[in-house]
């Protein structure tokens, strides 16, 4: 997995480490039970202080995505085959989402423009499996909704029709 | 005129200045000097100009050094001039670097070269996850030596005359002698057993350092620092044998008595074996920048946009930009920035152990031959 870090923007150091695995876990790049380099190991790499990556590996514990034990390192603990999400997830995601999504409208992004955006991004992060399933779904409907079966279409669609 | 004289006059200093001539080729082009600056000013006039009179200084300068060694070598016997031509070819290259370095710097501080650019670092994890192995099995050659010269001298032992020589001039004449005690007798193979470890721990510290990748291009660049890898730990494996080899004539010769040292058999495998690091860094660049790059590695799914540059890292690059202190960074070894192999990172309070372990191999040798 390549990890790149923008040393010259606003966003902390911690925050784009968690930031990329979990884009890196969603990808595929590391699937459950993907070894991550060492707090020291990934600080010497980034020759920054070990402490922050300290900060990116807890929150992605507490957020269930990686384990780190003392004998093995940190270890991813799931990806999207390992089965579905927490109710505690889902309700904290969406909280996140309706923020994402109103400062889209807010900014004059349209309801269409947001869906396909969605559906791009989806689609980035699994691209083969994108084409796999597009035959699977009634014709009319854009390609760009296909990956959305990836997690749960039926989700999507009712949270982004909200606020279009 | 004697093979000591040729070597300290002519050759040690050659060396040094045709490895200087070749470092500005294998640094890179984004670390002209010693200074980094983005792809996009990698063919600025400011650094062709730079190093252009880099090479009309070594080569001018250097060629007048070179020719005074062997003219001075030719007309008559002094006894060698040790170091000095070597440490003159040295400060000559050091003036012509920091000159270059300095008119560079200015430049790119005066355009602000990284301006607005997304300064960047990239890691490719799997560099950790899943290592490269180390060549354990090259190291077979120092350590047959180093068995080969315990087991002659334990052999010649008994028949090794009573007075040593421990130190020998420059022209190679004994003059310091040293009653025969294990410790005298068996200074070489200690040496040979010392120099071996601390290369073999060098290098194996070097796989555990940093690759320093290219954020435009971080797949590529993880590959060829793979690549580098291995082939210079092999390269300094076969040196570490090529140097028990030089310590073995030289064990040879004392465990005879012999008052005059005979540098050939000496120099010999030593320069084969300079050569041929010199020989790997060239065809590999610093970082594996000259290995070429097979088209299946890709720059993965992850590739950065084409706005990453390596982020400007020069601030940690004090004293003419030689030595890397960074407190916050972890690593002990980092990748050099002028030139080939790597650095101590001055920051670690770590580096210190590293330091007095290699600065302690001579005085230790000193003490045991005492």
């Amino acid at each position: 997995m390549i990890l790149s870090i923008d040393l010259s923007g606003d966003i902390p150091i911690y925050q784009q480490i968690r930031d990329r695995i979990v884009e890196a876990i969603a990808s595929g790049g590391l699937a459950e039970g993907s070894a991550l380099p060492s707090t020291r190991q990934l600080a010497a790499d980034l020759a920054i202080n070990f402490h922050t990556v300290n900060k990116a590996y807890d929150q992605l514990r507490q957020e269930g995505l990686v384990r780190v034990n003392r004998k093995s390192g940190a270890v991813v603990q799931r990806d999207a085959r390992s089965g579905p999400p927490t109710a505690q997830f889902t309700e904290e995601w969406q909280a996140r989402l309706r923020t994402l999504l109103a400062e889209a409208v807010a900014h004059g992004v349209g309801g269409p423009a947001v869906l396909a955006a969605c559906g791009t991004t989806l689609a980035s992060f699994a691209p083969e499996h994108a084409a796999d399933r597009t035959p699977e779904h009634a014709p009319g409907r854009t390609p760009e909704h296909a990956p959305g079966s990836a997690s749960d279409p039926g989700h999507l669609t009712a949270d982004l029709g909200e606020p279009a | 005129m004697t093979t000591g004289e040729w070597f300290s006059n002519v050759i040690a200093p050659l060396l040094v200045l045709a490895t200087a001539w070749l470092a500005p080729a294998l640094s890179g082009p984004t670390l002209p000097f010693g200074v980094r600056v983005p792809a996009a000013y990698t063919d600025a006039p400011v650094i062709a100009r730079q190093r252009g009179a880099y090479r009309l200084l070594l080569g001018g300068a250097g060629a007048v050094l070179v020719l005074a060694g062997a003219g001075l070598t030719l007309a008559g016997p002094h006894g060698g001039y040790g170091a000095l031509p070597s440490l003159l070819a040295l400060a000559l290259c050091l003036a012509g670097y920091l000159r270059a370095r300095r008119a560079i710097r200015a430049v790119k501080q005066r355009e602000g070269w990284f301006q607005g650019l997304r300064q960047t670092v990239a890691v490719d994890t799997s560099l950790r996850t899943d290592p490269e192995r180390f060549p354990w099995l090259w190291a077979a050659p120092a350590l047959l030596v180093l068995v080969v010269t315990a087991v002659t001298g334990v052999v010649r032992y008994p028949s090794m005359p009573d007075r040593l020589p421990t130190h020998y001039q420059g022209a190679g004449t004994a003059d310091h002698f040293a009653a025969k005690t294990l410790g005298s007798a068996f200074a070489p193979v200690v040496a040979q057993a010392a120099l071996t470890a601390i290369l073999l721990l060098l290098m194996w510290l070097t796989f555990r350092s940093r690759a320093d990748l290219d954020p435009a291009r971080p797949a590529a660049t993880a590959y060829q620092h793979r690549r580098f890898l291995g082939r210079m730990a092999v390269a300094m494996l076969l040196l570490a044998a090529c140097i028990d080899l030089t310590l073995l004539a030289a064990a040879w010769q004392i465990w005879h008595g012999d008052r005059t040292l005979s540098l050939t058999p000496l120099l010999v495998p030593a320069l084969a074996g300079a050569g041929l690091v010199i020989g790997t860094a060239v065809l590999s660049g610093q970082n594996g920048g000259r290995i070429p790059v097979p088209e299946g590695v890709t720059n993965g799914t992850a590739a950065p946009d084409t706005g990453a540059v390596h982020h400007d890292d020069d601030r940690y690059w004090r004293a003419g930009g030689l030595f890397y202190a960074n407190r916050q960074d972890p690593a002990l070894l980092v990748p050099k920035r002028f030139g080939i192999g790597w650095t101590v990172n001055l920051g670690n309070p770590r580096t210190l152990l590293l330091v007095v372990l290699i600065a302690g191999f001579p005085l230790a040798m000193d003490l045991l031959t005492r």
